[in-house]
């Protein structure tokens, strides 16, 4: 009863005039910025944060969370007609929907992934009601020690899903803890890494880190690549978009379990949505009587994994709000927002804040659904704009990211520094070093670093203290059995299990 | 691309030994606990070794030529974006960001895009206008001005 009165009270919220224009705006910006490649969530998310200062923050997150499942639903476009995935997490959609394609059944992928996304999504959102609650209230539980062993916990998951080198990983971790140290010291006041430089004394905010190393970079980067837009010449009428009988018999259990599969995966701190289609895919193909046809024109080929990134992107905001910790790029980037309107998810954020939490849960469910018809209606308007020159865009990125670099300190100091992490993102994306764990070490750094001193002070230098309290010995074991996790897979390459890597080519 | 990641690895190690010696005059432990030097000397440490693992795995890569090269044929593209956006952000304490944003779009469609100079103009007015409008005007955004008032 109680679940419905609170879900009853977020629809009063998110109903009204403002909300419902904020979520329509960002579910437009997310479906294009997925159709768009070389522009991700998090790029989208960052370059638009700075410029909701002003606005309400439950109407900022209803159109980042709009964005965020909607790049999910945008991205299979690209993945279909061009095989091109717009986002990393459509990847497994190419496999299947760009021959479907070619087989003539564009209209049949788009639209399955459309009404899959649409049922996971759906299916996300009530688990999320569920789940949500229930975690917040466990989590009140946690002091010093269980927030530093999540931390702990977060960073060592990266290393299980980054899919790269794990010490690349751990490097890139370590990097972002050490940024999140510059500045003054929050416990004794003493300036850190700042050198007398009174713009460094704040550290260095997140905002101007995220525009450089996701926005700029992605320019660089994206400049670099061939265009590749070899839009199959196959026009998709409305009849093309609804499903026959039998491609619907043999999605629907696909589109269950990629949900059910996303939504967990979505739930683990870096667990992200990319690795949820991957997973779901997999498990597919397993389940399978035919898992040969897989990567031939399968419509459950497309059905799960799409299913998959849409439920996580939802389930992705359990740990963000009950936590407050980000189990993606753009809930970490989201987390910055809520930092920057004034409000600490967490536990208390059900208690505190519950407007937000509930208008932005029932959004879900509005926002899933004007997705779901842009998608079967409006498909020809995104097709086309496939055709807009990159260039164009990305002077755009450009303006949005100078611009949000300077709001945040309204001086160009803040934007050159734009520039240098731009730099940065562009050269550690060639020599492999990922710049996810970076971002969620930034964004963690300081939960970490205070709940570590906090707890030696509680223990008096003790470190047992991490291992003698259940849930956070819990965490603890889980990190390092996270951080273990490539010398397992080393050792059963070695004896002769094949490689066990969440890699297309070993699908 | 060998010698990229030679260089990266000895990047990683100095910038660990960076942050080992200036965490040391910050205090390590304090009465109550850990001081303000304590993580980041471990985090430096971390990356110390690290980069010590990196740079081992480096000289240890026998198919050195195989790794393909750091600059890709198109490189040049994004080194011209990247000097664009420098000589925008010099001239924007001179003719405002409003117009120097809009100089670096022009500039970028002209010579990366290879548009023709009356889109590229067209493209620039039209920026200047928005930046100025949108952030300048309607989200008050205090952007540099410049001599020309925008």
């Amino acid at each position: 009863m109680e679940l419905w009165n609170n879900l009853m009270m977020g629809f009063s919220i998110s109903l009204t005039w403002e909300n419902l224009l904020y979520c329509l705006a960002g579910c437009i910006v997310g479906q294009l910025v997925g159709v768009l490649p070389g522009i991700g969530a998090p790029t989208a998310v960052a370059l638009l944060l700075p410029l909701t200062f002003s606005v309400n923050p439950t109407s900022a997150i209803i159109l980042f969370a709009g964005i965020y499942y909607g790049v999910a639903y945008g991205g299979t476009i690209t993945s279909v007609l061009i095989n091109v995935p717009g986002e990393s997490s459509s990847v497994m959609t190419c496999l299947d929907g760009y021959q479907m394609a070619k087989q003539g059944r564009a209209g049949a992928a788009l639209s399955v992934a459309a009404i899959g996304s649409w049922i996971a999504g759906t299916l996300s959102v009530v688990l999320l009601m569920s789940f949500a609650p229930a975690l917040a209230r466990f989590a009140l539980r946690f002091g010093p020690p269980e927030y530093f062993g999540l931390a702990m916990m977060a960073f060592g998951m990266l290393t299980v899903f980054g899919g790269g080198d794990p010490m690349k990983i751990i490097i890139s971790t370590l990097v972002g803890l050490f940024i999140s140290t510059i500045g003054l010291d929050v416990m004794s006041g003493v300036p850190r890494y700042a050198f007398g430089t009174p713009q460094l004394m704040g550290g260095i905010d997140f905002i101007v880190i995220i525009c450089g190393i996701f926005g700029l970079a992605e320019v660089f980067n994206s400049l670099e690549q061939e265009e590749e837009r070899g839009l199959l010449k196959q026009k998709i009428k409305l009849k093309d978009m609804f499903l026959t009988w039998g491609d619907w018999v043999a999605s629907r259990w696909a589109i269950f379990r990629g949900g059910v599969i996303g939504f967990f995966i979505g739930l683990i701190p870096a667990g992200g949505i990319t690795t949820a289609s991957f997973l779901a895919y997999l498990a597919e193909k397993r389940v399978s009587r035919h898992p040969e046809k897989f990567g031939t024109g399968l419509i459950e080929g497309v059905a799960s994994p799409e299913a998959a990134n849409n439920a996580a992107s939802i389930s992705g905001f359990a740990p963000l709000l009950a936590l407050g910790v980000p189990g993606s790029p753009t809930t970490a980037v989201m987390l910055a927002g809520f930092m920057m309107w004034g409000i600490r998810p967490g536990p208390l954020l059900f208690q505190n804040n519950a407007d937000l939490v509930w208008g932005l849960i029932s959004s879900k469910f509005i926002g899933n659904l004007l997705l779901l018809l842009m998608n079967i209606f409006l498909i020809p308007i995104f097709v086309s704009l496939l055709r807009v020159p990159y260039t164009i865009l990305m002077c755009f990125i450009v303006i949005f990211a100078s611009v949000g670099a300077f709001t945040t300190n309204n001086n160009l100091f803040d934007v050159w520094m734009m520039l240098g992490f731009g730099i940065l993102g562009y050269v550690m994306n060639k020599i492999k070093y990922p710049i996810v764990p970076l971002v969620l070490a930034l964004v963690l750094g300081r939960l970490a670093e205070n709940s570590l001193r906090q707890s030696l002070m509680i223990s008096g230098g003790d470190y047992s203290i991490f291992f003698t309290r259940p849930i956070s010995l819990l965490f603890m074991v889980a990190a390092i059995l996270a951080y273990l996790t490539p010398l397992f897979r080393w050792a059963l390459k070695k004896a002769g299990y094949g490689k066990v890597t969440l890699n297309v080519e070993s699908l | 691309m060998w010698r990229a990641e030679l260089i990266g690895a000895w990047v990683v190690l100095l910038l660990g030994l960076f942050i080992v010696v200036f965490s040391i005059p910050l205090k390590y432990y304090t009465d109550l606990g850990p001081g303000a030097g304590f993580l980041p000397f471990w985090i430096g440490v971390g990356v110390v070794v690290g980069g010590v693992v990196e740079l081992i795995k480096v000289f240890r890569i026998k198919a050195r030529t195989e790794m393909g090269s750091f600059l890709q044929p198109r490189s040049k593209l994004g080194f011209q974006m990247l000097a664009l956006i420098v000589i925008s952000f010099v001239i924007v304490p001179f003719v405002g960001f409003s117009v120097g944003l809009a100089l670096c779009t022009a500039a970028a469609m002209r010579v990366i895009g290879k548009h023709h100079i009356t889109t590229c103009a067209i493209t620039a007015v039209l920026s200047a206008v928005f930046i100025h409008v949108v952030f300048a005007l309607w989200l008050d955004i205090p952007l540099p001005m410049g001599l020309i008032g925008w």
